[in-house]
Parts: structure tokens; sequence; C-alpha cells
């Protein structure tokens, strides 16, 4: 009886227990359930705050692209507002000066040399200011021209002459008599020379700064190395670091009793990096400095260097090559600065995306087969900088990662080895619009091509000329143009055959064609070209203004095409 | 007290003795809760100290002996029950340091409610370690009951020495675990 | 005595080259925009013309084309005067057919130069 008692009590001290415990189950249960809804909330506020924020940092960061936009155009024109009056001040002092003898009093010479040479120092850097603010904004152009270095030295010479003088220097200009002809920007080469010199000038009394120049196996290529070394005052290590860097003068009391912004520096090494060399300094305090500039030919071929129109001295383009292995970027970079693209090579991933930002390239080509160096990673951080997202990117690959490239971002694949000539055609289409396009003049009459020449150069864009179909066929080689105007009659290989032979090679058959011809065309003729051509134009039956349209809308269908990150059909050839 | 020792006690009771006693003394501590115990649930540890006296009555082992044996059970039941926290641990020493560091840690996360005596741990001197239990409850003979239960689980052979701090009153002890190999040395 | 068209809006740049310009021995003509320019060039046929590019009416660029382009203003030597740092300008004044080109501020001697040189060429 006891046992069942015993029994009985232990069922019902389960019973409850369970109860209890069910009771604990389900008061847990609720507690978890308001947490979720508690967490659920957070989460909702959280997700708005996160978009909000987005919101505010993205119209931050348009704020401040604005800005900056602002300062560099404020810049610009304000130092083209200064310089008006500034010219005024300096002519009209010339003119008095040379206009003293007779009609001015000659103890005012002395104040009138003052106001003229303030003058022109405000004018230098007010030169540098819009410089600098150009260079900033990317609207530095680099003309090329094959120019005779003795002849420049000799100029850079003679305009220094009176600064090095000033505090009682002598200059010495030692240059091999072999340095012959460059092919660079004369007038940047100038501005870097004027630039160390008078900055020689400034910091050493009583000595001697000496000009060298010498020919050099440079690793872009051959080139001129020059040297400014001077016996003046010379930098501590300390303030050589951020020499080069606008707004950074050694120091402030330097500034005080040299005079000057510390942008000559800054502008010197932008314009060395613009053509592809460089500036370095070694420099003891106390004993003096010697600054190294290094530039190189850009276009060693002389028979490309041959007279052309000026216009066609421009570099078409910046190329960054981003890569681990030298040899194959040197491979690259021939045939690249042939067809005037500057190169420059980024070694490693840091680097390459400082140097997308510092060279507004106008395109990227970015090796990705080298498994340690994390090509794709760049090509993420390239895609996701707002800075640098538009900027094309030709990636070179093994086969199987050409989806992956596109995917993020790619505008363009090649694959190893790699084919200079399909490399070009790539970088002419995914150049950037500003480039202005170019278009090819197939005609064998020489003041029909320098008619439409002029036509086109009137509305931007550039111009290559062919005097007959096998020379218009060698030109597309070349490079591929935007568009092509192509005549019909012509010696040896004829505008029927070019045509064809366009139609017939994967590498141009997209290249819109427009035939402009004097000849009688047939009804069949007429029926082919209109199959194979863009539009046709009969010589004296049409407009310049319906031309300038009719290619003008080619042009811009090309750039939207170039435009697309689609992978371009490519065939056999 | 957290309701899994209640239940764990009872049950030992039943296992080691007989369900008679378990009524018995559920019957004789004059229990609030009436014995009825959930092991989710959190009761008065004062029951736990009738029960056990009620027990040393029932069958005239001393108190601070049937702490230390349900000790040892209690600690062959969390290992079966709450395997997790013996992850990662292949020895009573990096068991022991884990207590107070860890497993106090993540009971308190379940249960914030829990009143967990304090279980400092010293091991700088190689092959001993000093563990001070600090209570406001006399369990120290049920902590040298888990202790022994651990060094039984990872069959290791090793001295225990205690050293009460609390004058009888089971509230404060100091453990010194040496492995026996180290003691050779 | 050599005849110049000095084509040049802003009165202070007009005033100062012209004066100086005549005190070299010149014979100075002015317009002040490319469009008088072009016609006082037809009707005087100076010897040499001197020309800003940012001109009203008609820019310096289209005045030479024009020039180049008639068969009886074609030989008149042009210089194109265009602001420092422009270089894209100088290139667009080659192109247009100006005969060469120089930098404001003007540098006298310089200017006078090329000037000499180009009006021996006649």
């Amino acid at each position: 009886m006891s046992s069942i008692e015993q029994l009985e009590r232990r069922l019902e001290r389960e019973r409850q227990a369970r109860k209890a415990a069910e009771a604990i189950a389900e008061e847990k249960t609720r507690e978890i359930y308001d947490a979720n809804v508690r967490l659920q909330q957070l989460n909702n506020r959280l997700e708005e705050l996160v978009g909000q924020r987005t919101t505010e940092l993205a119209a931050a960061r348009d704020e401040a692209i604005r800005a900056s936009k602002a300062k560099s155009d404020f810049l610009a024109s304000m130092s083209h507002e200064l310089r008006t009056p500034l010219n005024a001040i300096i002519g009209y002092s010339e003119i008095l000066l040379e206009e003293s003898e007779d009609l001015v009093p000659s103890e005012l010479r002395p104040d009138l040399e003052k106001i003229r040479g303030a003058g022109r120092n405000l004018l230098g850097l007010i030169n540098d200011i819009l410089d600098l603010s150009k260079i900033e904004a990317g609207k530095m152009d680099v003309f090329l021209e094959s120019f005779d270095v003795v002849a420049l030295l000799d100029e850079v010479g003679a305009t220094v002459e009176p600064l090095i003088a000033k505090n009682g220097n002598a200059l010495t200009v030692n240059c091999e008599a072999q340095l012959g002809m460059l092919r660079s920007d004369p007038i940047k080469v100038r501005q870097i020379l004027l630039n160390l010199l008078s900055n020689a000038a400034k910091f050493t009394t009583k000595g001697r700064i000496t000009l060298t120049a010498r020919r050099r196996g440079l690793s872009g290529g051959d080139g001129v190395e020059f040297e400014v070394t001077d016996k003046g005052i010379g930098m501590t290590p300390d303030q050589l670091t951020g020499l080069f860097r606008p707004f950074s003068q050694a120091d402030a009391s330097t500034t005080r009793k040299y005079g000057g912004t510390g942008l000559g520096l800054a502008i010197t090494r932008h314009f060395c990096r613009m053509l592809g060399g460089d500036v370095t300094v070694d420099s003891t305090f106390g004993e003096g400095s010697t600054f190294k500039v290094t530039v190189p030919d850009i276009d060693s071929d002389t028979a490309l260097a041959a007279p052309q129109p000026v216009w066609e001295h421009r570099v078409v383009g910046t190329v960054l090559v981003v890569e681990d292995g030298r040899e194959a970027t040197k491979s690259l970079a021939g045939p690249l600065t042939q067809e005037g693209y500057r190169v420059i090579t980024a070694g490693g991933g840091a680097d390459g995306l400082r140097l997308a930002r510092e060279g507004t390239p106008d395109a990227i080509i970015l090796d990705v087969v080298n498994p340690e160096f994390d090509g794709w990673e760049i090509l993420r951080l390239l895609k996701t900088d707002t800075d640098l997202c538009d900027i094309p990117v030709i990636l070179v690959t093994v086969l199987d990662d050409r989806d992956m490239g596109f995917a993020l971002g790619a505008a363009e694949h090649l694959t190893k080895p790699i084919n200079p000539k399909e490399l070009l055609r790539l970088l002419a289409r995914v150049q950037r619009p500003e480039v202005a396009p170019d278009v090819l003049v197939v005609d064998d009459d020489q003041s029909t091509r320098a008619m439409l020449r002029r036509m086109l150069v009137k509305e931007g864009w550039r111009v290559r000329e062919a005097a007959n179909g096998a020379e218009g066929l060698e030109q597309l080689a070349r490079a591929v143009p935007a568009v092509m105007l192509l005549d019909l009659m012509m010696p040896e290989v004829d505008g029927f055959e070019v045509l064809r032979a366009v139609r017939q090679a994967a590498a141009w058959r997209d290249i819109p064609v427009v035939i402009v011809t004097s000849k009688d065309l047939t009804r069949d003729e007429l029926e082919w070209l209109r199959g194979h051509a863009m539009d046709v134009f009969q010589k004296g039956a049409y407009s310049r203004a319906e031309l300038i349209a009719t290619v003008r809308a080619m042009v811009d269908a090309a750039r939207v095409a170039s435009s697309r990150m689609v992978p371009p059909g490519r065939g056999g050839g | 007290m957290k309701g899994i020792v209640f239940t764990e006690f009872l049950e030992m009771v039943e296992e080691k003795f007989s369900p008679e006693i378990v009524d018995r003394i559920v019957d004789g501590a004059k229990l609030a809760s009436g014995g009825v115990y959930t092991s989710v649930g959190t009761y008065d540890h004062a029951e736990m100290i009738r029960l056990v006296s009620c027990l040393s009555k029932e069958t005239g082992i001393p108190t601070s002996e049937l702490m230390k044996v349900f000790g040892e059970h209690l600690f062959g039941r969390f290992s079966v029950l709450y395997p997790r926290y013996f992850e990662g641990t292949n020895s009573s020493f990096s068991f022991l340091e884990n207590v107070e560091s860890y497993i106090h840690v993540e009971v308190r996360k379940l249960y914030p409610e829990a009143e967990l005596p304090s279980f400092s741990c010293d091991a700088s001197e190689p092959g001993h370690l000093r563990l001070t239990y600090q209570s406001t409850r006399p369990f120290a003979p049920l902590a040298e009951g888990l202790i022994r239960g651990c060094l039984a689980h990872f069959g290791e052979n090793a001295d225990l020495q205690i050293e009460d701090l609390s004058a009888g009153a089971g509230t404060a002890a100091r453990f010194v675990v040496t492995q026996r190999d180290a003691r050779r040395e | 005595m050599a005849k110049i068209l000095l084509i040049e809006d802003n009165e202070l740049n007009r005033d100062m080259l012209s004066r100086r310009l005549v005190r070299h021995g010149y014979d100075v003509l002015v317009a002040y925009d490319g469009a008088s320019g072009v016609e006082m060039t037809g009707t005087e046929l100076p010897d040499l013309v001197l020309m800003d590019m940012s001109l009203p009416v008609l820019d310096g660029w289209e005045a030479a084309q024009r020039l180049k382009a008639n068969p009886e203003t074609r030989s008149i030597p042009v210089i194109a005067l265009t602001a420092h740092a422009m270089t894209a300008d100088r290139e667009r004044a080659l192109a247009a057919g100006c005969d060469d080109y120089d930098t404001k501020p003007i540098e006298l001697p310089r200017l006078l130069e090329k000037m000499q040189r180009l009006l021996a060429r006649r």
C-alpha cells in the first residue's frame, strides 16, 4: 500500500515537474520571439541607417568631386584673368624702358626695371599654378616632335643666363657632340630644364652651375639624361623628402628667404613622368645638389619621325601596363610607343592602382596570368573605384578566364602570347572618347585629300591620309580608324578592291566606310557598294554638311560600340 | 541553484539507494517546491542542503561524504549531457582551467540569474593546478567531488589536496591537483 | 617700310604691340575682330598679319583658314598669338594655316625675329 502511495506521490511530482518545465519552455519561447522581433526592428533600422549614410556619403563624394573640379576650373580661369592685366603691367613697363632714352628721366629706369621684374616673377608663379591645375585636371597634353637637343640646350642656356648671373654664378653646359635628335615634347623638356636651372641659380651664390646632357640607354628605350648640378646650400635628408610635392618647399623659412611657391619641382616631376622619364635628386647639406632627369625617345624609329602634319604629333593615348614580368612588358611597350601611345608600367598591384590614379591612363592592360600576382583583385578594385572605373581594362589571361574578366568589368581580353596588332586594335576600340577619333582618307588626288582633311580637322578629328589603295591597306594595318573615306578610281589597288579586302578581314569588317567618288557608277556598281559601304557620296553632288553629318554619326556609333563592355566578335584574322 | 543539480541528485539517490529513500527524504525535508524539480528550473539551494542532510540521517553517511559522491556522479552526467564543453579539452587541467573562464561564462549567457561560485585557477607551477573555490553557499565538498569526477573522466592519476579556507563552513577551499608524474621528478 | 596688320581685340595689347612695332619702324594697321581682319587683309594686302586667336565675330582659326583659302591673301604670312600653356591652340593655329606662332606675353625681340624671317622670305 505504502509503495503505491509512494509511486503516486512520485507520479504527481513528475507531472508537476513536467508542467513546470512546459511553463518554462513557453516563457522561453516567448522571450525568444520577443528578442527576434526586437532584432528584426533593429536590423530594419540599421538598414535604413546604412542606406541613409550611403546616400550622405555619395552626396559628399559628388560634392567633393564638384568642388575639386570647380577648384581646377577656378584656378585656370583665375590665372587667365590675372594674366591679362599683368601682361599690360609688364608690357607698358617695357615700353617705358624702350622709350626711356628720350622720354623717361634716367633715374626712373631702376624703378621701371623693378616693376617689370616683379611682374615677370608674378607671371611665372601664375603660370606655375595654371600648369599644376591643368596637370591635376588631366588636361595637360603632350605634343611629340623630333628636336635637336643641342639647339634646345643653347636656347635654354641663353634664356637662364641673366638669372644665373644675378647671384654672381656661372653656367657651364657640357654635352656630347652626337646628342642628335630627340623625339619628345620640346616645350616641356625646355620648361623642366629652366625650372631646375633657375632653382639652382636661386640657391647658389658666386658658384658654378653645370648642365650636362648625355645619350643613355634608359629602361623605356634610348633617350637623353640631363643633369643640373650646383654648389649651393644643399638639402638635409629631411628636406629632401616631399621635395617634389606641390606647396612643399624645404621649409617655411626657405620661402621667406628665397621666395617661390615650391611648385616648380612638382611640375618638373609631373612633366618628366608625362614624357615617360623621371627626375631624381642627390644632395648634401651645405655642399650642393644634383638633379638628374631622364627623357626617353618616345619613338626611336626615325622613319616614322618624318615630317607629318603637326596635329598627328599628339600622343594618341596613355596606356598603363600592370604586370610582374618585365620581359613581356617590354615587348608590349615597343609597338605601343611606335603607335604614339605613352606607356607606363607598374610592377605590382599597389603600384598599378597608384599609377592608374596619377597617370590618368586611357586604358589599362592587366596581366592576370601569374597566379602569385592577384590581378583579379586589382581588376575588382579598379572597377569599384569611382575615379578609376571608367578606364577600360584589357585583360591578359588564359582562355578559360575570359568570362570572369568580363563579369568583373574588363572591356577586352587577350591571351598570351600577345599579338601586337590585336592589342593595338583592341586599344583603339576601348580608347576613351576624349581621344579624338581618327578618320582615314584614301584618295589619289592630293587636293581632294587636303580638302577633306581641312574639313575633318575642323571637326576635331584626327586624319590619316593614304595616296592609293595599297597605302590605304597599310594604314589600316597600323591602326583601325573610326571611319574610312574611300575613293574608287585609284591606280593599281582601286577602291573596290580595298573595300573587298576590308569586308573580308575580321579585324576590319566593322569599319564604317564612306565612298567619295567622281566615278559615274553603273547600277550594278552602286548596288554592290550599297551592300558593302555605309554611304556613297558623288563628288560635286553632295554638301560638306551632309558628309560631315554622316561621318559624325559613324564616329559616334563607333564610340558607343567601343564603350560597351561586350566582347567583340573575333574571327579567324 | 539549477534544477539539473536537484534532478540528478534525486536520480542518483534512487539508483544508489532506493525509490523509497527518495520519497522519504523529499517528504522529510519539508521542501517549498514539494520536491518537484525540472532540470531547466531554478530552486533555492537551501533545499539541496536539507535533502542532503535528510539523506545523511537515512543512511548514516556524513553529508560532506554524500556531497563528494554526488559531485563525482554529477561530473559524469555533465560529460554526457553537455559534450560541447568538453570539446578541445584532453586533460583535467585543461578542463578545470576552463571552468571559470569559459563554462561559467557560457552558463551565465543562458541563465543570467544563475549564482555561480568563483573558481579561480593558477597553473603557474608545472604539473600543479591550484583551484580556489569561493561561494556564498557551503558546497566545497560538492566542488571536491566534481574535481575527483573530472580526474576520473580523463583517467588521470593525480593527487588532490584540500585546504579548507572557511573554518569548516564549506564556503571556501583551495584544491591542489598534482600530477603523479610531476611529483616523481 | 613693311606693312603689318595687327588683329587683336584687347585694347591694351593692341596699343602696346602697335606702339612698339611703330617704334621699330613698321607701318601698323589694326583690326578688332576676325571678320574685319580678314576684310582688311583683302583690301590692304599687308606684308604680314599678326593675329590673336580668341577673337570676336570670327575666331583666329577660322580667319586663318579664310585667309589661306583666298588666292589673293594666301601668300601673306600669318603669325598666331596664343596664350601661354595653351599648346593645343598653337597646334590648331598651324593646322589652320598660320605660318608661325608666338606666345603672349610678347617677348618683343623673339617676335621681331620671327617677323623678319617671314618677311625676308617674301
